[in-house]
């Protein structure tokens, strides 16, 4: 309806896209690029792109997420293409957290220095799996579209990238579960 | 210890879904980023597609102006008859009388004149009058007759033209009398330097000329209430009271209807020069030669030697 409505021309409607990914691109390029100010640009570029080729867009078995996440990718690629390998996701653990409190800041900082290692040892597939499912916020479907690979192959992605993580992130955890410490 | 009966699949229920809930909460604690850069670029974003829209509107309105965009090979074969037809109008323009393409060229003079009821387009019909002539000129000159002759009957179709057009008088009146006098004076000097052959075709654009020039001599007796010269006149003479024979000039005052008697604007063109008197002369020798017994002509195959040998 949303989607209807900003190809009609409704300032509404556009609004509501606006509403329902803006955010979500920023978390994504937040991730994948280097600056907040980086990601900000990005999810401007983003839009930009979107009203210049909304015209253009036919649901032929994308979803429109998926059609507005495959813009931001191949940005951040462009990007991305410019820097230093892994560069981008250093910034996960240097952006400063909004939340105040010295002890609360300290905590998730290390949380968050230890997320962008655990992500640097994956495949650059299963990163961007990662990245587009739990900070883009995208269904297994539109991350399909976006990567351009099956939908079955991105929940093996996944599977694979998330049971990684968990044995770096939480081993206690992960040995628990699996007393013979073997992975899936 | 878990066993797995097939290794190769992973169930959803037991891996995936504690794994992504696992992870989602991991972010949430690890991972808050401010919204406040997004609530940022929103006006801005909003801004450029409310201007998108107001220029995709305009653009929507000016396609609807200009109508339905043709297609390309319209447009390309548009371009080929434009290139085709320019290329046969640049070879033709180059064609002189005779060649295949005169007639083109003509054509293409034609449609570049300016449009019926201009008070240029006569004037330029006389310029045209002229070349047509001065390539009759030239074409007498290097002894090529039937190039002569077609610039002839292009003169004459011309000067049809022009007559036509100054019916209504748009034609300022001293410009169509000074180019009928030009004219006159050309096919003159055409009838004394063409061959005989080529005679018919300059008597009679000859004659066309000086019913022209009688007809607005006529016309300009009548607009000033004077009886109309007969058609034997000079059209060129003064008008009204009787005129001097001018000694110098055989054709001047009363001068027969036989020659031409054509007063070009600077002077009196001479009668002996006249082509048709020529042609009246070479027929009058032909004549005498089939007539006088013991003189065959040498080519007997004409109606005179048919005549002798009888």
């Amino acid at each position: 309806m949303a989607v209807a409505g900003a190809m009609g021309g409704d300032d509404e409607a556009f609004d509501t896209l606006y509403g329902l990914f803006g955010e979500r691109v920023y978390r994504y390029a937040l991730v994948r690029l280097r600056e907040p100010a980086d990601a900000q640009d990005l999810v401007q570029r983003v839009f930009l792109s979107v009203i210049e080729a909304l015209p253009t867009y036919e649901d032929r078995g994308v979803p429109f997420g998926a059609w507005l996440f495959r813009i931001a990718r191949n940005a951040v690629i462009d990007i991305e293409r410019g820097r230093r390998p892994h560069a981008a996701l250093d910034a996960l653990a240097e952006h400063p957290d909004p939340a105040p409190g010295p002890a609360r800041r300290a905590e998730s900082q290390a949380d968050r220095a230890l997320l962008r290692d655990a992500l640097l040892g994956l495949t650059a597939d299963q990163r961007d799996v990662v990245v587009l499912r739990f900070f883009g916020g995208l269904a297994h479907a539109e991350i399909a579209a976006v990567i351009g690979k099956r939908e079955g192959t991105v929940r093996a992605l996944q599977f694979r990238a998330l049971a990684t993580l968990r044995r770096q992130l939480d081993p206690a955890v992960w040995f628990a579960g699996e007393p013979d410490g073997a992975p899936a | 210890m878990r066993i797995r009966l097939f290794p190769g699949r992973i169930s959803r229920a037991a891996e995936v879904d504690p794994l992504e809930a696992w992870f989602a909460t991991r972010i949430a604690s690890a991972y808050l980023p401010d919204p406040a850069p997004v609530a940022a670029v929103r006006h801005t974003v909003l801004a450029a597609y409310r201007d998108a829209v107001a220029a995709s509107r305009i653009k929507a309105q000016d396609r609807l102006r200009m109508g339905r965009r043709r297609p390309r090979w319209v447009v390309a074969g548009a371009l080929a008859a434009s290139l085709i037809v320019g290329s046969v109008g640049f070879v033709a323009a180059s064609d002189g009388p005779g060649q295949p393409l005169y007639g083109l060229r003509l054509t293409i003079e034609s449609l570049t004149l300016p449009p019926p009821g201009s008070p240029d387009r006569p004037r330029a019909r006389l310029r045209l009058l002229d070349s047509r002539l001065t390539e009759a000129k030239q074409a007498g000159a290097r002894g090529d007759l039937r190039a002569a002759d077609a610039a002839l009957v292009a003169a004459d179709a011309q000067l049809a033209d022009i007559l036509a057009d100054s019916a209504d008088d748009t034609v300022v009146p001293g410009d169509l009398d000074q180019g009928l006098d030009r004219a006159a004076t050309v096919l003159s000097g055409l009838a004394s330097d063409l061959p005989a052959s080529a005679e018919p075709g300059v008597a009679r654009a000859l004659d066309h000329v000086n019913r022209a020039r009688h007809d607005r001599a006529a016309r300009r007796a009548a607009a000033a209430g004077a009886p109309t010269p007969p058609p034997g006149a000079d059209p060129g003479a003064p008008r009204g009271g009787k005129t001097k024979p001018d000694a110098s000039n055989p054709a001047g005052g009363g001068r027969k209807a036989g020659g031409t008697g054509l007063r070009a604007s600077g002077g009196v063109i001479p009668a002996p020069r006249d082509g048709a008197g020529k042609a009246r002369r070479h027929r009058e020798r032909e004549t005498e030669r089939v007539i006088r017994p013991g003189r065959p002509s040498s080519g007997s195959n004409g109606p005179a030697g048919r005549r002798m040998r009888r």
